[in-house]
Order: C-alpha cells, then structure tokens, then sequence
C-alpha cells in the first residue's frame, strides 16, 4: 500500500471533492475558498461567457432555491442551482470582486457605513425568512466603490455549521436574534480601539447574552449606526450632558463654526478698534 | 441523498466487523506507534488485542451514535488500553471476528517514519484514518480499472507536473480522452472512499459529518 504525504493526502481529497459539473456549461478553473460549510470554486460559465463563482455543499436544494429568490444589493445573486449526480447541491453566484471585510481598510465613517448595509441586507433576508447563521468579516465582501455583498447564506442547520468562533451567538439555537449578535460582534471587530461610548453601547446592546436584550432587528440596529454617524442620540445609549453639548456641536457644526467664526471676529475688531 | 448500497458495518452488528478492522487497523497501529509511544511489537499486540476484545466483548454494538463518533469512541478504547498496563498484561488469545483481516504490520512500520504535521491526538488518529481510507480508494480505484488508474497516478500521484498533452503522448491517447479519464478517476476515487467511509460510520448524520470533515462538503 502506498504510502500518502500529508501534502498529497490534501490535494488527493481535494481532487476527488472536484464536481462533476453539468460538464457543458460550467468549467472549474480553481478553488477559492474550502470551509467546513463546502467549498468554492471559480468557474467558466461557457454558455455567457463569465467567470462565477460555484459553491458545492451538502446540504437541501429547496433551502438554495429559497436563497436564489433574495434578490437585494446586498445579497450575493444566485444564478443556478442544481443536484450532483453523488446528491450534493451547487449553487453558482456571482464572482464577487473586492475585498473581504477583515481586510477592509476605510476610515471609521466608511466602515460604519458598510457596516449600515450590511444591516440592511440582513434585515432584508430576515424579512423573507433566511437566517445567515455565520455572519463574520470573511463572508461580506466590499467591492471598490464600497458596495457591501453578503455572502454564505445559511445553507445548512445549526449542527452542522457551528458558525465562527468570536462572531457566533452563545445560545445553541441560530435564529434572527443570532444574526443580530453576530452583526454586533462584527461591529466590534470594525470598530476596533477607535469605539467611543455610543458605538460600545450599540455592540453591547447587539450583542447581550440574553437575546431578547438586543436589538429586536437588524434594520434598528443599523438605523442606531445611522443615527451615530449623523451625530443623532443613539437608541442604546445613555448621554451625559457632555456628551450631549459635543454631539449637538457637531452635529450643527456648519452653525456652530460662523457662531464661533462671527464671535471672534467681533472680538477681533473690539481688540484692533480698542 | 447519498448512496445507501454500502449500509453501515458498525450497524450491521458481528457480520459487519471485519470491515471496520480493515478500515480501523493501520490508524490504530499508528496511533499507538507515534501518539502512546508504544513499541513496534507493543503496538501490534494491543492492536489485535484491541478488535480480540472488541469482538468478544461486542464493544462496538454497545456503541451509542447520539453520543459522539465511532471514531473518538474507538480512540477512547485504544487510549483506555494502552494506558491500562495491567489489564494489557493479562492478553486475551486472538481469535472471532478479526481471523480473516490481515495485518500487515510490517509495511504499516514503514510509515512510522514518514514526516507528519504534528497534531493533536483527535487529529492525529482522524488523519490517520482518513489517509487508510485514501490508501484503500487508491486500490479500488487501481482493481476497477489499471489503465485509467495509471493515467490518474501519473497525473495527480507523482511530482512530475506532467501536462495532458504529456500524458496523451505517454498513453498514446487523445487529450480529451485523458481529461475524461482523469475526471473519471477522481468520480471513482470519491465513490470508493465515501463507500468505505459509509460502511464505518454509524448512521447518515455521522456519514455526512466525516465527508465533509474529508472533502470539505
């Protein structure tokens, strides 16, 4: 018997995993991504002359078929689905151009924005009945102009998938209420050391233990990150009067500046007429 | 959803334990050579004295599926004896169910050797299992058709990066006839290891778990 090297043994798996695809249409060019959820490949769609993306997955076609209805900016487009012969489902997307959101580098204003859209998106599948169940920075994907493309719709049940350790919610059952606590964790990881108490207060607040504590959508979460860029009182947070004089400065600052501007003006021309 | 013609050995009680010997032999011997540290006569004594026991003992219809993996389960009895001197002292005589399995300890020695990424116990063994299972497609594969299997073995199995232009010249074959074996070989490959894969692990859910472990879906 044949002795297998660890290296071997992986690209040996890898190549039995390849799809047998509709061998018309589709040619698989390479893998992009394996995870515990299947893995992804680039292909050739010979038929339209495009490149996509092709995930194969063992999980329920009715569930890909559902995902292929969501039809929203920000949710990656489905093209196709079907059956493999060996009784995997495939599902081919679009190739999605850009960077993963763990990689993303924009300032604290562009990344609160994504992160808005992101909300917006989930909230959208929420509203159809899809739960993501791994919503992390790897699976949203910012294009160059800073369109937001979630990808990884739960395809498959709680067990099986697990989610992403750090981004999962802590009770077993995934349900909307886990994507929110996901949606908080992400917020966190955007916001990094530069979270001033108002962000803190919202990932808090997405992200409590106990699910009925957080927000009771993605669309209120995402309208308090909204509101937080506008300089408007978030929902989950309680202002001190300082923070409340500093957040009505900025948010009239056009005012603020000629009030500011005119005053020292006026003292200015007291000085110099004096 | 999957192929059911290869219905679980674990399930199918004393008739289906040779199957799981031969699946679960060499990563046991393994395990025990490089995680427990056991000499190479330790080690293939308490491998047989393991599916001895087993067998006599009935261990593996005692197994409970809602409780965790054949695999770990089995881990747990090889870690369990090897770590009990005294109970490893007192040696059952072979015999049942593993009269017809042949252990090939000799050649499983030479892998010993071989480098390996350092893992953790569970990894280790579940590597090890994977790559037995790998070992034992590859023959499947050869058996079921030798000259398909050489294309594929030149192609995938040797570090020759040979193109399938070289490999039409070599086998005097047309290149779409090579790429249509090739896509063959690795349908079949698939085939054969999810077969073996399916007969030791205990029901569908635990099936699907370890292929995806293996194959990423």
């Amino acid at each position: 018997m044949r002795w297998i090297p660890d290296a071997q043994l992986e690209l040996l798996t890898r190549s039995a995993a390849v799809p047998e695809l509709i061998a018309d249409r589709y040619q698989i060019v390479d893998t992009i991504g394996a995870g515990g959820m299947g893995v992804v490949y680039r292909a050739e769609d010979t038929a339209l002359r495009r490149t996509v993306a092709i995930k194969v997955i063992d999980a329920d076609e009715s569930e890909a078929r559902v995902l292929a209805k969501l039809e929203h900016p920000g949710i990656v487009p489905v093209h196709d689905v079907g059956l493999l012969p060996d009784g995997r489902v495939f599902y081919v997307m679009k190739l999605v151009d850009g960077t993963t959101l763990a990689d993303f580098r924009g300032s604290l204003a562009e990344r609160l924005r994504v992160f808005a859209r992101i909300c917006d998106a989930v909230a959208f599948a929420h509203s159809r009945g899809v739960v993501h169940r791994d919503l992390t920075p790897r699976n949203v994907m910012v294009g160059a102009f800073g369109e937001t493309v979630v990808l990884d719709w739960g395809l498959a049940h709680g067990d099986a998938r697990g989610g992403t350790r750090g981004f999962i919610a802590p009770e077993g059952q995934l349900d909307e209420r886990s994507d929110l606590y996901s949606l908080g964790a992400i917020l966190q990881f955007l916001v990094g050391n530069e979270a001033t108490p108002p962000l803190r207060a919202i990932a808090r607040k997405a992200t409590a233990p106990e699910p009925t504590a957080r927000y009771a959508s993605a669309r209120e979460l995402g309208e308090d990150v909204l509101r937080y860029l506008d300089a408007a009182p978030v929902r989950a947070h309680r202002y001190t009067p300082f923070e409340t004089a500093r957040r009505w400065i900025v948010r009239n600052r056009v005012i603020v500046g000629l009030i500011a501007a005119y005053v020292a003006m006026r003292v200015a021309a007291a000085v110099f007429l004096h | 959803m999957f192929p059911t013609t290869h219905l679980s050995a674990i399930a199918a009680g004393p008739a289906g334990f040779p199957r799981i010997v031969e699946a679960y032999w060499k990563p046991v011997y393994l395990y025990l050579r490089l995680q427990h540290r056991r000499s190479p006569e330790d080690a293939s004594d308490l491998t047989q004295e393991l599916f001895a026991r087993a067998w006599e003992r009935e261990s593996f219809a005692s197994f409970d599926p809602a409780k965790g993996r054949f695999r770990t389960f089995l881990r747990t009895l090889v870690d369990r004896l090897a770590l009990n001197e005294r109970e490893a002292a007192t040696r059952l005589k072979r015999g049942g169910g593993i009269e017809h399995v042949s252990f090939d300890f000799a050649s499983a020695e030479t892998e010993v050797a071989q480098p390996r990424e350092a893992l953790d116990p569970e990894e280790l063994f579940a590597r090890e299992l994977v790559r037995s299972l790998m070992q034992q497609a590859l023959d499947d594969l050869r058996t079921a058709d030798g000259e398909r299997f050489a294309i594929f073995e030149a192609y995938e199995l040797s570090d020759d990066n040979l193109s399938y232009a070289d490999l039409a010249q070599r086998f005097a074959l047309p290149v779409t006839t090579i790429t249509n074996r090739l896509a063959a070989a690795r349908r079949e490959l698939r085939r054969f290891a999810l077969e073996r894969l399916r007969s030791i692990t205990t029901n569908d859910e635990e099936f699907r778990a370890e292929s995806r472990r293996i194959f990423g879906s």
